[in-house]
């Protein structure tokens, strides 16, 4: 019997209740429903596939690991495998040494950037946009990541990377303006061609 | 890049998939787990082994602190020991007297009975323990027969029994003079001179059979177990057994167990406690599955436990010149070795939930050897062979039993740990036996 057929997008208690068995049948059916979606958040933050490959494998050792914590009331299934990959990502971060240099940058600077007008990110494919956001360095990519992906605020990311809040700005000021350059350049490419 | 760039960019990315081979990922995932936890694995079995023995080593030779080379150092020690005491005695006594002879040279008040001619300052302490032959009972008798200055002899019995308001472990033993001092100005430090003499109850145990195998596995599961063991021989509970299981899976089929037990009693009166029992003993169990229900287990057991019963006494000089001394004496070394074979046959009988419950019968055999040596001032009488100070003798025992064993093992969070209880009646030979016991196990 494969995995597909024993269980259905609808037995998620049945299939977290078996892992917290060691069923190595729901297991498996777990790692391939989320598997790809999770992927995504590796490659986010890491910065080449082999990385993001290792970060996943060791994200699912952990998932198997402390399934029978989660907590359904709590929220979703997906949001917490979600939360369980970004903090493996950010703890393997911050273990890592990051020359958070700050620079000043005027509030008139962050105003011009934020109401620039927009790049045409409608027609760049989600693959490219994760390859542009893995080539930023770890620091802009790290703090782009929870700013622009993860929704948190200055504040909060200050907070989990024991950072200052300009320290913060300054990274997302410089990791927006790269990307934006990165794709410009990209696109005025493409279109070029 | 604008904010509204970005909110693009959250939207595109928060939901994606990346696009990827599962089936090649999940296969990568597995075998890098199979060879991880195969190693973890592989490591955990063999390095249990050595814990389990480790433990039973540091428990002989630490808890009961009386394995042979001990005992002759603590012998050694004791019999120094008792000696300093001794002349301290001597001189402490000499001075008694001289003491005495001085307040009624001044005082002219205190007359004694009989006239102090023998000036011999020798003082003999002789005690006997003697054990009750009923075995594992805590109660004893100690004399002590006490020649003091110029053969006076002062004998006091002291009846150690079950009574709560004696300690099992210590026995005052007080020495007051014998012949009564007549005075209206005593000096109350002279009556207060006083030996304390306290004795750990040494009961022989002449039956150590609570090693039934209790095995609480999946047989293929490889894992720890922990239990008490509470046994009951006659009536009342009264001696306690800490067990140390290590069941080792080897298939669907048949699993081995290593169990190191380590006896422990608690007599349950004031001042007893809990109190290692100078019994170890080591089982290595076989169970072979011959149906989906019934099981087979088998186990050889060998056991050897040292004690070494100590006297100890305080001697409160209270005379200004003389400072108190105290010793600790040999009464009782006992050196047992035990070796026995047990089968049984178990089957599961209900299956609730995550309740199991398990019924057998079986069948066991062993033999007790018991050696114990007096201490030098100790005789041992109430058993089979009673000797005087510095002997030794033997104690040998064979016994036949059938056994029949109760099993409830309830399934607890997280994967693998279960709470089991179960009881083990056992008749035969002398004596009937039956215990309860309960503790947890780990599979993993």
């Amino acid at each position: 019997m494969t995995y597909a057929s024993k269980y259905k997008s609808t037995d998620e208690a049945k299939v977290i209740s078996d892992c917290i068995r060691n069923k190595s049948k729901a297991k498996e059916y777990l790692f391939k429903q989320y598997a790809p979606y999770l992927y995504t958040i590796c490659r986010r933050y890491e910065t080449n596939d082999c990385q993001a490959d290792d970060c996943l494998q060791d994200v699912f050792i952990k998932i198997f690991d402390k399934i029978h914590l989660f907590n359904s009331n709590k929220g979703t299934l997906k949001s917490w495998l979600s939360r369980l990959t970004v903090n493996h990502a950010l703890n393997k971060i911050t273990r890592q040494k990051i020359n958070w240099t700050s620079l000043d940058i005027s509030s008139s600077e962050i105003f011009d950037l934020a109401n620039e007008e927009e790049a045409a990110y409608q027609e760049i494919s989600e693959e490219s946009i994760l390859n542009y956001i893995s080539q930023l360095p770890l620091g802009y990519k790290t703090v782009f990541n929870l700013y622009a992906i993860e929704a948190k605020s200055h504040a909060e990311i200050a907070k989990i990377l024991n950072i200052s809040i300009s320290t913060s700005k300054s990274q997302l000021f410089k990791a927006r303006r790269m990307l934006k350059e990165m794709i410009t350049k990209k696109v005025n490419v493409s279109y070029g061609g | 890049m604008a904010d509204k760039d970005i909110n693009i960019i959250r939207d595109r990315l928060k939901e994606y998939k990346s696009p990827m081979d599962a089936d090649k990922a999940w296969s990568s995932y597995e075998k890098s787990q199979v060879k991880k936890i195969g190693l973890i694995k592989l490591i955990t079995k063999i390095a249990f082994i050595p814990i389990i023995l480790i433990i039973g080593i540091f428990t002989w030779n630490t808890l009961n602190d009386s394995t042979p080379q001990k005992s002759e150092n603590r012998t050694a020690k004791t019999l120094a020991n008792a000696s300093e005491t001794l002349t301290n005695k001597s001189e402490f006594n000499k001075k008694r007297e001289d003491k005495l002879q001085n307040i009624v040279a001044e005082n002219n008040i205190i007359s004694i009975k009989e006239a102090n001619t023998n000036k011999s300052n020798e003082v003999d302490i002789k005690r006997t323990v003697i054990l009750n032959d009923g075995i594992n009972k805590l109660g004893q008798i100690a004399n002590s027969n006490i020649l003091l200055p110029n053969n006076r002899i002062s004998e006091n019995s002291v009846l150690i029994s079950e009574d709560k308001e004696l300690s099992a472990n210590k026995i005052i033993q007080k020495r007051e003079p014998t012949e009564p001092i007549k005075s209206n100005k005593q000096d109350p430090k002279l009556i207060t001179n006083e030996a304390e003499i306290t004795t750990q109850d040494t009961t022989l145990f002449k039956d150590n059979s609570a090693h039934l195998i209790d095995k609480q596995f999946n047989l293929d599961s490889t894992g720890i177990s922990t239990s008490i063991i509470l046994q009951n021989i006659d009536s009342g509970w009264k001696r306690h057994t800490i067990a140390l299981q290590y069941n080792l899976g080897i298939s669907e089929s048949g699993g081995l167990s290593l169990v190191s037990t380590s006896k422990i009693r608690n007599s349950g009166t004031t001042g007893g406690g809990w109190r290692p029992h100078g019994h170890q003993s080591l089982v290595l169990g076989y169970t072979y599955k011959v149906t989906k229900r019934i099981s087979v287990q088998s186990s050889l057991l060998v056991g050897m436990g040292y004690l070494n019963g100590k006297q100890e006494f305080t001697y409160s000089g209270t005379s200004s010149s003389t400072a108190p001394s105290s010793g600790e004496e040999l009464a009782i070394r006992v050196r047992q070795s035990e070796y026995g074979a047990e089968i049984s046959a178990i089957a599961t009988i209900l299956q609730y939930g995550k309740l199991k419950t398990q019924a057998g019968l079986g069948l066991s055999a062993r033999t007790f050897e018991l050696n114990y040596t007096a201490g030098p001032n100790t005789s041992i009488t109430g058993i089979n062979d009673p000797i005087g100070p510095g002997e030794s003798s033997t104690f040998k025992d064979q016994t036949a039993a059938t056994h029949g064993i109760l099993r409830l093992k309830y399934e607890l969070p997280p994967e693998g740990l279960s709470l089991n209880i179960s009881g083990i009646y056992q008749r035969g030979g002398k004596y009937d036996r039956h215990s309860i016991r309960s503790g947890i196990s780990y599979s993993f």
